[in-house]
């Protein structure tokens, strides 16, 4: 029913500028991998000498580990949790919209904020250990153990994205006529029966969009890092973006920088892919 | 269609390669005409503005009344973001002319060859900084900056956690100092040094981290073992947290909760402390800086550089030698608590008094100016200094927390350090 | 007689449920809400109250508009704000229309390169800004973008995480609805602006909030873009509370109070079209 040149009409503006502001500098990017450039001296090409030097990096190694682990920790949290935030909150109630902004707070909050009050609860004889003690637990070495460093930065993180990805759920939720859980009330269906047979299947594109951008963001974090553990300890929480930044401003070195991007490009590429192939089976309108 | 995606594509890389290849190149395009006259040139400061606003412009009015048909275009930046801004402006052709750089970022851009040689452009006013002072531009043995404000270490201390520790004077030498943090620790529990890092500490001890030459690391020694293991024993005995020995805590907070019995830092930043409690500033006292076994200190250095892609160099290193001639930063340490680089400014009188001020921050500048002459930039004069330091911090953090033979700490740093030197 | 006592139990359990259930969303709401409880308590707290004090005082001991007065008095707040409005509107208003339009055939239309398209826009999420930041630089450049708002506003008006949402949110439009219109003889357009877009609207809210943030927050294009600094924005311009000695916690949390304003007042606007209306109501009719 339509035709081929509708699609490129309503592509043509929004990807002339995708073109230049997002494709080719991706593209530059790229092209910068196999080069030494530094800003300041003329650009070199070096072929594929970064990649090699990036499979003997043990650094890289160690980060991507971290990032993986992170990603692990933060990513499905997120995603499933904030559904159940958003059903929390898609209810027909006076006051709902009150809480449905105070939950989205902590994404409005400063970096710099956040971290501060966060360390602080995870100082040695901070809330959290004082949380612990009440359930005589001995205290726990937040972000000063290298087993625990990446946990803790998982919970600040899922408690921050929450309500950014409840947003996404809650939007998805107003598409979903109630008359299908009326439906299921009549047939005595429980709170989670509803959500597995109704809620879960139809937020589906919802859900695909969600995991693949808290991926993308779980890989590519690493302010909150820098604001409260440097990378430490002993760069144990030092991410692949974390390095990228260092490469990149702190030693010059971009073409190495860039070369590690695309590492990171290939890992989440495959990520997204198996994302795709699980939770994007009706994209064929 | 495939033909069609492949053009594409093949269109997209050109024009990507030659966004790319276009930009190393050029530079300093700033400005009208390269003769002296009609010079217009950029000044890019470090996180100076609104506070100085006034003594700024005031700077830059006398130099233009000084220098006809030259134009000063004061530019504020972001101290977090300044690599980021340096870098992609140096990328596009619009770096300043002049430009205000910490000492390690300021090496890196030197060895890259972006900043003017000043021991040629500013031979002829080389002997009025501080030799201490004049170093921080070094790169092997070129220096490529004029060192402008600075920083010498002092020290605040809280007299009543002193006193509750049964002491009524703070520490001078660093021996002293860790036997009282034993006292003060396990009568109040709260701690007294702070050794965050070692980059700093091992120079002060005398023990350079860098060869001469500048190619070889150098603080392998018998020296540096026996620091190394002194302070494992200490952290051993629980006077250095785990938050600070991984640098994650935020000094003044932590002394503005009173976890600090003393902080050894700028007496600039003692205001920050009033900021955050003005209670726990109000009775603090200041002193002289902790000094280390060989009586050095160590100054962090503010510098000015020009760019060697300027195309009004001459008008450019004119105003970099006028922002630190001694008039000018005397004027500036008037208004913030920082010292000055240069001598003559520090032999202003203005510096002489504060001795018995009941403002923590002018005592303590009026300390840090007295040891001065005896204070010294001690970052290593080579281009990867930042990664050097890094490295040498984080086997410092595993002999501490992992218990890593200090002998294999220091080989393996040596080992890294070699190889950053290369 | 046993009808109405069963009826008066379940109104019981209802009310007992519904107070469990307001207790529950006070208590998410508590924990999400302490960081900008802080910083505005903080931005209330006269010259001599501590600001880091244990346990943390939440309520000032003598509250003051001072601090807002001074920021007021310091920086040209209402020039800064008239700049990030512009920005803004901006902001919101190019990725709404043209990621939309970017969106539609990738969602609804079947065309030769469709999922080559779609890769490349997901590609170029995939690639963190570390890298491709002097590329865009150079292309802003040689745009004669430099100074510019345009330098600030084009790369930034299709971002490609807009276009996936978008294309999310069109995935779940039920086939029929085009098809009916199609009969009615409605061109590929109507079908765009009459049917598709009213059905997302939860969708172009979400879309709307987050742009509109990222807009208000941007920081790092600005202060590369932008020359004279009465042309920047307010989180720009609020840095300067931020200088190298003055570190004044309560001015710098009266600034970010100022600067959360108007995206409450965004949230809250959009935050209305986040009702199930529009869609059930299409269906039912």
């Amino acid at each position: 029913m339509y035709k081929a040149h509708h699609a490129w009409l309503f592509l043509a503006i929004p990807g002339i500028l995708l073109l230049i502001f997002t494709v080719i500098p991706t593209v530059a990017a790229l092209f910068l991998s196999f080069t030494n450039y530094n800003v300041f001296s003329p650009v070199g090409w070096v072929g594929l000498a970064n990649y090699k030097q990036l499979i003997h990096d043990s650094n890289f190694w160690s980060a991507m580990k971290n990032t993986l682990t992170y990603w692990v920790l933060v990513t499905p949290a997120l995603s499933i949790l904030s559904i159940f935030l958003a059903v929390l909150v898609n209810r027909k109630m006076k006051g709902v919209s009150v809480y449905r902004l105070i939950y989205y707070f902590p994404v409005l909050v400063s970096v710099v904020v956040t971290a501060m009050l966060w360390k602080w609860m995870f100082q040695e004889d901070g809330i959290m250990n004082y949380l612990l003690s009440i359930f005589n637990i001995a205290p726990a070495k937040w972000l000063t153990s290298k087993s625990m460093v990446m946990p803790s930065l998982a919970i600040v993180t899922i408690w921050q994205g929450l309500g950014y990805y409840m947003l996404f759920y809650l939007a998805g939720l107003q598409s979903i006529s109630e008359e299908l859980y009326e439906a299921a009330d009549l047939e005595g269906a429980g709170f989670w029966k509803k959500q597995f047979y109704i809620t879960f299947p139809l937020l589906r594109p919802v859900i695909f969009f969600v995991v693949v951008v808290s991926t993308m963001s779980a890989f590519k974090e690493f302010t909150m890092m820098l604001t409260m553990t440097k990378g430490g300890p002993i760069g144990s929480s030092k991410t692949v973006v974390y390095m990228i930044y260092e490469k990149a401003f702190e030693q010059l070195d971009m073409g190495y920088a860039s070369a590690i991007s695309f590492a990171l490009f290939l890992i989440i590429l495959v990520l997204t892919l198996i994302n795709q192939k699980f939770l994007d089976k009706d994209n064929q309108a | 269609m495939k033909k069609k995606i492949a053009l594409l594509l093949s269109l997209v890389m050109i024009v990507g390669l030659f966004a790319a290849c276009g930009s190393g190149a050029k530079f300093g395009k700033n400005g009208g005409g390269a003769k002296g006259k009609n010079a217009k040139i950029t000044f890019w400061t470090l996180s100076l503005s609104p506070t100085f606003d006034d003594y700024l412009h005031g700077v830059i009015k006398d130099f233009e009344s000084q220098h006809a048909g030259v134009k000063v275009n004061w530019q504020d930046v972001p101290f977090e973001q300044a690599e980021q801004r340096t870098l992609t402006a140096a990328s596009g052709g619009n770096l300043a002319d002049v430009i205000n750089l910490n000492t390690d970022f300021l090496k890196k851009l030197a060895a890259k060859g972006a900043l003017v040689d000043m021991n040629k452009a500013a031979a002829d006013v080389k002997d009025d900084y501080f030799e201490g002072a004049w170093q921080a531009g070094k790169v092997g043995d070129t220096v490529y900056a004029l060192p402008w404000y600075l920083t010498s270490g002092g020290l605040i201390y809280n007299p009543e956690i002193l006193k509750k520790a049964g002491f009524d004077a703070p520490p001078k030498t660093e021996e002293e100092a860790w036997k009282m943090s034993e006292v003060i620790h396990e009568k109040t529990g709260a701690y007294g040094s702070t050794p965050n890092s070692v980059h700093l500490y091992l120079p002060s001890n005398g023990v350079p981290l860098v060869s001469k030459d500048g190619k070889k690391a150098a603080f392998n020694t018998p020296k540096a073992l026996e620091l190394f293991q002194f302070l494992k024993k200490e952290y051993d005995k629980g006077l250095i947290p785990d938050e600070v020995v991984l640098d994650q805590v935020n000094m003044p907070e932590w002394y503005a909760q009173e976890k600090l019995a003393w902080w050894g830092t700028g007496p600039q930043l003692f205001r920050q402390v009033k900021d955050l409690s003005p209670e726990v500033y109000n009775k603090s006292d200041a002193a002289a800086a902790i000094v280390g076994s060989v009586g050095r200190r160590s100054m962090a250095v503010m510098n000015i550089a020009v760019s060697s892609k300027s195309r009004h160099q001459k008008e450019a290193v004119e105003f970099a030698k006028f922002i630190t001639n001694a008039d000018n930063q005397l004027k500036f340490s008037k208004t913030t608590p920082v010292l000055p680089s240069v001598k003559k400014a520090a032999e202003d009188e203005f510096f002489t008094k504060g001795a018995d001020s009941h403002d923590v921050a002018e005592k303590g500048r009026y300390y840090s100016a007295k040891q001065l002459g005896s204070s010294y930039d001690m970052l290593a004069p080579v281009e990867n200094v930042t990664q050097i330091n890094k490295v040498i911090n984080e086997e410092y953090r595993k002999v501490l927390l992992e218990d890593k033979n200090p002998q294999k700490a220091l080989d393996d740093a040596e080992a890294a350090v070699n190889k950053l030197l290369k | 007689m046993s009808n109405k006592n069963e009826k008066e139990f379940s109104v019981k359990r209802a009310t007992r449920v519904n107070i469990g259930y307001h207790i529950l969303l006070i208590l998410i709401a508590l924990i999400m809400v302490v960081p900008f409880i802080w910083t505005l308590s903080t931005s209330l707290k006269g010259q001599n109250e501590a600001v880091f004090s244990f346990p943390p005082q939440f309520i000032p001991g003598h509250p003051t508009f001072g601090n807002y007065a001074v920021v007021w008095n310091t920086l040209p707040i209402g020039r800064f704000l008239i700049n990030s409005l512009i920005l803004a509107v901006f902001g919101v208003a190019l990725p709404v229309v043209l990621c939309s339009m970017a969106a539609f055939p990738l969602a609804r239309m079947n065309f030769r390169g469709k999922n080559f398209v779609f890769m490349i826009i997901m590609g170029t999420m995939m690639i963190p800004g570390e890298v491709t930041m002097i590329p865009v630089y150079l292309i802003i450049n040689k745009l004669g973008l430099m100074g510019n708002y345009a330098g600030i506003i084009l790369p930034a008006a299709v971002p490609a995480m807009s276009i996936f949402l978008m294309r999310q949110g069109l995935l779940g439009i039920p086939k029929e609805m085009e098809e009916s219109a199609i009969i009615d003889g409605a061109k590929v357009w109507q079908i765009f602006l009459h049917i598709m877009l009213p059905m997302v609207k939860p969708t172009l809210a979400t879309m709307s909030i987050l742009n509109f943030i990222g807009a208000w927050n941007n920081f790092l294009w600005p202060l590369l873009v932008l020359e004279d600094p009465n042309t920047y924005p307010l989180t720009l311009g609020l840095y300067k509370l931020q200088g190298t000695f003055v570190a004044n916690t309560r001015m710098i949390a009266a600034g970010a109070i100022i600067a959360l304003v108007p995206i409450l007042a965004v949230f809250i606007f959009f935050q209305k079209y986040f009702i199930a209306a529009a869609y059930s109501s299409v269906i039912k009719g």
